[in-house]
């Protein structure tokens, strides 16, 4: 069986209707043959036999519409096989003319559309035809049966006359409002042209050049409010190198407070910022709000801008204290034997290089107890409630320098000797004064010391280097007298002021730690034991 | 009107309308517009005038006063000739060496100094006057000059529009596309080719190879005619006949104006590298402003002794034009901005206040 | 109302203000008896009669010239191009008559011309049938440029192109001049010109595109905000010239990120434009580069080879990720 099927014979035609077949079933065809002329937009166009052999099935009826694709004709060719099974008519493919009859040259009075039948039908299947074209019908004779998901309807003719032209076949859907069969009733009003619902634009594809996409489908309806649009979070000013900076230093630019014009984000605001944070943290801070300062006119003021390096550490401070729950215990701790030990450890540590300085020997004593006391060396996630334990120390040494107070800390402090602690403090801090401390010098610390004696200050309630959890402030040396056995004695008394973030460390463990650090002072050769 | 012209004058036939000859005899009585004393001696004086504005428009360009001029010395009888021909509210659609035509249409020399001396504000001419301004796009004006006659007809005014273009003009796409679609579609319009001869260095032989350019209305399916363009009533007549005959529907009509271009094509134009002073001399010959003299002298309406009060009072006039043009200075800033659009987009208006700002010293 | 596509809804906009004005003039090649090879101007000769709708000889240049001087002594011509590619014998008459007459004349003739011309490719079409023209027209001072991408917009910008002062060039986007239809109110109304329009709003990306590349940056922008779980802001530029610089601006600002769309070709295209503009005014909000995915820098293919210059869905997605990601 040869399905001879339409094809786009030419500028992209997608239909055509068959206006005169020249060949019937039953007949006899050689290739070539012209079996039937079909209407397009473009042209009347002859379709010649592709094979030789009996016309078997004709596809489209005069006057019908036919798609590319669809069956002109089926010829059995000898070659054996069946028949293509009816197909079922897809809805009309939204390409095609919504008016599936054209209505040209016929005489049709009557255009009988499908109505809804019943209970918001909207389609049926054309089950069986009752008539054909050129039959007289009487009104109320039924024409044809219709499949509709309720009943299967048996529509009655609504008028007496010819049937000029079936509108849909058997099998095919037919929609409500599209015609069912158009009819002669006598009356010599005759339509015009059949109209389907919408418009019948006679070329729909019209474009005279290439293919044009006809659809139907529906555009959702224009609204002309434009609603004005506010930024829904506030974002931070920052060129894309700063941007780039926060994210290499893991920091939310968003949260950085801006220096440049317009609150500007520049890159020394980012690095300030960094220095607050540990990489392991992600703990958010949570918003504080800070209410304005009311300088309302008591008298003469100056008014004086403050530079970013102090805005920084004011909100390092705040940031710090409206976090961290923090708790301080003082005592003081005889350092005569460490004097002692200075004093002879000096001439040797001079031919280093090294000026030995208490510090040193204070910041040994704090490596060891943060060994021993590990929370002391970690950091508290108060969303995950969690604590991170550091693996590494980095001991943070608070300088007083000329813009402000800088916070460089040494790396790894617990893999150097005292002497090259010393050394290394030293250079911290000149680098600090000098304005030439590296980014990394002053990031990632897990705990800090504070030096009140430089400044001839004994005691004091130092704030701890958010998220470090810890911060240990030592006085100022002085000779008092003291209780040996039960002499009074003078002696050389070191202050030591310690502030832990009471949410992960207690009094006690504060204590402990202290007491720890005190014996290693007060014993330093305890020190070389570990 | 007989439309006589059109068909006695077959340029394919190489004839020439001549009325007025160098001499200032009439040569043609039958077709003598007879015009009245008032006529002649508005376009003598209007042709004197554009003459002595001409000749001191390239006076002030060498003496660096004036910038790039065109001279329109022996064209002015092709120019005021048709002028005097049209109606009020006809267009004129120019090129930009029609100078006597503008003056003759009632432009004021101010505004065509203003404009040669390089500001726009020159031509803003009088609305009245139907006058495009100076185009220097050849073949353009053809089509727009259609367009203004195909205006008219559509809403009942009584305008035909009139192009003005050069020989050389005549082989542009746009001239051979206008008056083919011109007269499909029935325009009301007049095509004055001044052929001077010479279209900067090119000779009018180069131009195309057919024998007249009047004749390329052939092509297009309208009409054509030769004129002496330097016979001032000859020009007139076939002006006449060509407007009525547009107006009435008919159709346009081409006409070509035989001429000479006495001076440069531009002021930076040295003519002497390319062409015979002999050519010159002998078109010198034909004159235009002379024979209109001379025939007005003949008839008794004018003589040597006006002419020598005309000159000088041309003269003092041109001076005084051009002393107060050459006062009006530079553009201001707003003026190259305002003019663009209807109003200046928002793009417009920031790119002028920052550089305003920026000559007002704020570049901050 | 009436449920039309784009070629109906500019049909009914030439019928309205044809019957309201009586100024106006249709006319181009094949408009008037044929209605136009699209159909645009379909059944106006038989209303208006063939004085005010009518078909010219080939001559793109003398359809523009005239209609300068149409305009210039008092009617309106509303003329057609017949296809983008034709344009360029025009462009002449519209870079140095129809742009600057006004300028020229320091403000005393003005030439209110609008063209029509169908652009873009997508269509399988013929070569000069598929031309993408902005850059071209943009860089005009003197005329505007808009193009629709809807029915609605198409009434509301060509109505506003009639009423407007300034001569309008007015690109209608062919392919999808029969792709769906949508409601278009009966009585008149404007969308002005120079006015772009936030088709949907975001958080974190803004996407300027206009005419038919809209259909692929919503479909895309529908599926990749599912996938990434992101909101994006797409942004319909309407008018090609003068840009609303605001609009696009401020949506910048808020997303931190841009991507324009367009099938013109790459270097020189419209999309520099629009970075230029992002860079100037929303720098210090950027997040990620201003991006452009454009069409190649080549001549637009036959219909075998026109799917690769064509911008897809998933083009526009992997761009999306990548800026989001960036």
């Amino acid at each position: 069986m040869y399905d001879f099927k339409f094809a786009d014979i030419g500028d992209g035609i997608e239909e055509g209707k068959i206006l005169e077949w020249k060949v019937k079933e039953g007949d006899q065809v050689k290739e070539g043959d012209t079996l039937v002329v079909v209407e397009t937009d473009k042209v009347n166009a002859e379709l010649p036999s592709p094979v030789s052999g009996k016309i078997a099935k004709v596809g489209k009826l005069e006057g019908q519409m036919i798609m590319v694709g669809e069956t002109v004709v089926i010829i059995d060719d000898g070659k054996g096989g069946d028949l293509p099974k009816e197909e079922v008519k897809k809805e009309a493919p939204a390409k095609a003319s919504q008016a599936d009859v054209k209505a040209t040259g016929s005489k049709a009075t009557y255009d009988f559309k499908f109505a809804d039948i019943g209970d918001g039908i909207e389609e049926g299947k054309i089950l069986e035809w009752k008539v054909k074209e050129g039959d007289q019908v009487k009104e109320g004779d039924t024409l044809v049966v219709v499949e509709t998901d309720k009943v299967n309807a048996e529509l009655p003719s609504p008028v007496s006359g010819k049937i000029v032209k079936v509108g849909k076949k058997e099998g095919e859907m037919i929609k409500v409002g599209e015609t069912v069969v158009l009819l002669d009733d006598g009356s010599g009003k005759y339509l015009s042209g059949v109209e389907s619902k919408g418009e019948a634009v006679k070329e729909e594809g019209a474009s005279v050049i290439g293919e044009i996409e006809v659809s139907s489908d529906l555009i959702e309806s224009s609204s002309e409010v434009s609603a004005p649009k506010a930024p829904t979070r506030k974002k931070a000013l920052a060129t894309p190198v700063a941007r780039n900076l926060a994210k290499k230093l893991g920091v939310d630019i968003n949260l950085v407070p801006g220096s440049g014009a317009n609150g500007r984000v520049m890159k020394e605001d980012i690095e300030a910022f960094a220095n607050s944070n540990t990489k392991a943290s992600t703990t958010k801070t949570p918003a504080v709000s800070i209410p304005k300062a009311n300088v309302s006119r008591q008298g003469d003021v100056t008014v004086e801008a403050i530079p970013s390096i102090r805005k920084s550490i004011a909100n390092a401070m705040t940031t710090s204290k409206s976090i961290i729950p923090d708790t301080v215990l003082m005592d003081e701790v005889v350092i005569d034997a460490l004097v002692d030990l200075r004093k002879r450890a000096k001439p040797l540590a001079e031919s280093k290089g090294v000026n030995l300085t208490y510090m040193a020997f204070v910041a040994k004593a704090v490596i060891i107890a943060l060994q021993e006391f590990k929370v002391f060396n970690a950091s508290f996630d108060h969303d995950k409630n969690e604590i991170i334990y550091k693996h590494f120390i980095n001991l943070g040494f608070a300088v007083d320098t000329p813009a402000g107070l800088m916070v460089p800390n040494i790396k790894d402090a617990d893999t150097l000797s005292i002497f090259e602690l010393a050394k290394q403090i030293r250079e911290l801090a000149d680098r600090a004064i000098a304005r030439k401390s590296q980014l990394a010098e002053i990031q990632n610390g897990t705990f800090t010391i504070t030096n009140f004696g430089s400044v001839g200050v004994s005691y004091g309630t130092p704030v701890i280097n958010y998220p470090e959890v810890g911060i240990l402030g030592v006085g100022k040396i002085s000779k008092k007298p003291v209780v040996v056995g039960n002499e009074i004695k003078i002696g050389n008394v070191l202050p030591l002021s310690i502030a832990v973030d009471h949410r992960i460390i207690d009094g006690a463990d504060a204590g402990r730690f202290l007491l720890r650090v005190k014996e290693l002072l007060a014993n330093p050769e305890l020190m070389l034991l570990g | 009107m007989n439309h006589v012209l059109m068909k006695n004058y077959d340029p394919l036939l190489k004839q020439t309308l001549e009325i007025l000859d160098q001499n200032g005899k009439i040569i043609n009585p039958d077709l003598d517009p007879k015009l009245d004393k008032e006529t002649l001696l508005k376009m003598y004086k209007t042709m004197t005038l554009g003459r002595v504005a001409d000749v001191r428009a390239v006076q002030y360009q060498r003496q660096g006063r004036m910038l790039t001029f065109p001279p329109n010395y022996g064209q002015e009888a092709t120019q005021v000739g048709a002028m005097a021909a049209l109606k009020e509210g006809d267009w004129l659609s120019p090129a930009f060496r029609e100078l006597n035509m503008m003056l003759y249409k009632g432009v004021p020399l101010e505004n065509i100094y203003l404009y040669w001396y390089g500001n726009e504000m020159g031509s803003k001419f009088p609305k009245e006057a139907h006058v495009l301004p100076v185009n220097i796009i050849i073949g353009s004006q053809v089509a727009i000059a259609a367009g203004l006659g195909m205006a008219a007809q559509r809403q009942g005014k009584d305008e035909i529009a009139v192009a003005s273009i050069g020989d050389g003009g005549t082989s542009h796409g746009d001239f051979n596309e206008a008056i083919n679609f011109a007269g499909a579609m029935n325009a009301p319009l007049v095509v004055i080719i001044q052929n001077n001869h010479w279209a900067i260095s090119t000779p009018r032989a180069v131009a195309t190879k057919a024998e007249t350019l009047a004749q390329k209305a052939v092509a297009a399916g309208i009409k054509g005619i030769q004129v002496d363009g330097n016979d001032v009533l000859a020009m007139y007549v076939a002006m006449k006949e060509a407007a009525e005959h547009a107006r009435s529907g008919k159709g346009p009509v081409i006409i070509e104006a035989l001429t000479y271009r006495m001076g440069a094509h531009t002021t930076s134009d040295d003519p002497t590298l390319y062409r015979d002073n002999k050519e010159v001399e002998e078109w010198a010959k034909k004159d235009p402003v002379d024979r209109l003299r001379k025939y007005l002298i003949s008839k008794k309406w004018w003589s040597a002794k006006d002419d020598e009060a005309l000159d000088e009072e041309n003269n003092k006039f041109v001076q005084e034009v051009f002393a107060k043009v050459e006062q009006s200075g530079d553009e201001p800033l707003e003026d190259v901005f305002n003019y663009v659009y209807s109003e200046k987009t928002p793009n417009q208006v920031e790119q002028y206040e920052a550089y305003k700002k920026f000559l007002e010293g704020g570049n901050k | 109302m009436a449920t039309l596509n784009l070629i109906q809804a500019i049909n009914q906009t030439l019928d309205q203000q044809l019957e309201k004005n009586p100024k106006v003039v249709v006319y181009g090649e094949d408009v008037g008896f044929e209605g136009g090879v699209f159909r645009a101007t379909q059944g106006l000769q038989k209303k208006y009669g063939v004085a005010r709708v009518f078909d010219t000889p080939i001559a793109e240049s003398s359809i523009v010239g005239t209609a300068i001087g149409m305009a210039i002594n008092g009617m309106k011509p509303v003329i057609e191009i017949q296809f983008d590619g034709f344009i360029f014998p025009a462009f002449n008459q519209i870079v140095t008559q129809l742009a600057r007459t006004r300028n020229r004349s320091r403000g005393n003739w003005t030439t209110p011309v609008v063209i029509r011309i169908p652009a873009g490719g997508g269509i399988k079409g013929l070569e000069h049938h598929s031309e993408s023209l902005e850059t071209y027209l943009g860089h005009i001072p003197g005329i505007k440029v808009v193009m629709p991408s809807t029915p609605y917009d198409a009434k509301g910008l060509l109505t506003a192109a009639i009423y407007s002062d300034d001569p309008v060039i007015f690109l209608e986007p062919k392919r999808i001049y029969r792709s769906g239809k949508q409601e278009v109110p009966e009585e008149e109304y404007i969308i002005p010109i120079g006015k772009a329009k936030v088709l949907k709003e975001g958080n974190n990306l803004t996407v300027v595109a206009w005419g038919a590349q809209l259909r692929e940056v919503n479909a895309a922008v529908k599926e990749v905000e599912e996938e990434l779980n992101i909101s994006v802001e797409v942004i319909d530029l309407r008018t090609i010239s003068p840009i609303d610089s605001e609009t696009i601006v401020e949506s910048v600002k808020k997303t931190g990120r841009f991507l324009v769309v367009h099938e013109a070709m790459r270097t020189y295209g419209p999309g520099a434009e629009l970075i230029a503009l992002v860079n100037e005014k929303a720098f210090l909000y950027l997040e990620a580069p201003a991006t452009r995915l454009t069409g190649f820098d080549i001549v637009i293919p036959l219909a075998r080879g026109e799917h690769h210059h064509m911008i897809n869905k998933d083009q526009i997605k992997a761009e999306i990720k990548k800026l989001v990601e960036f």
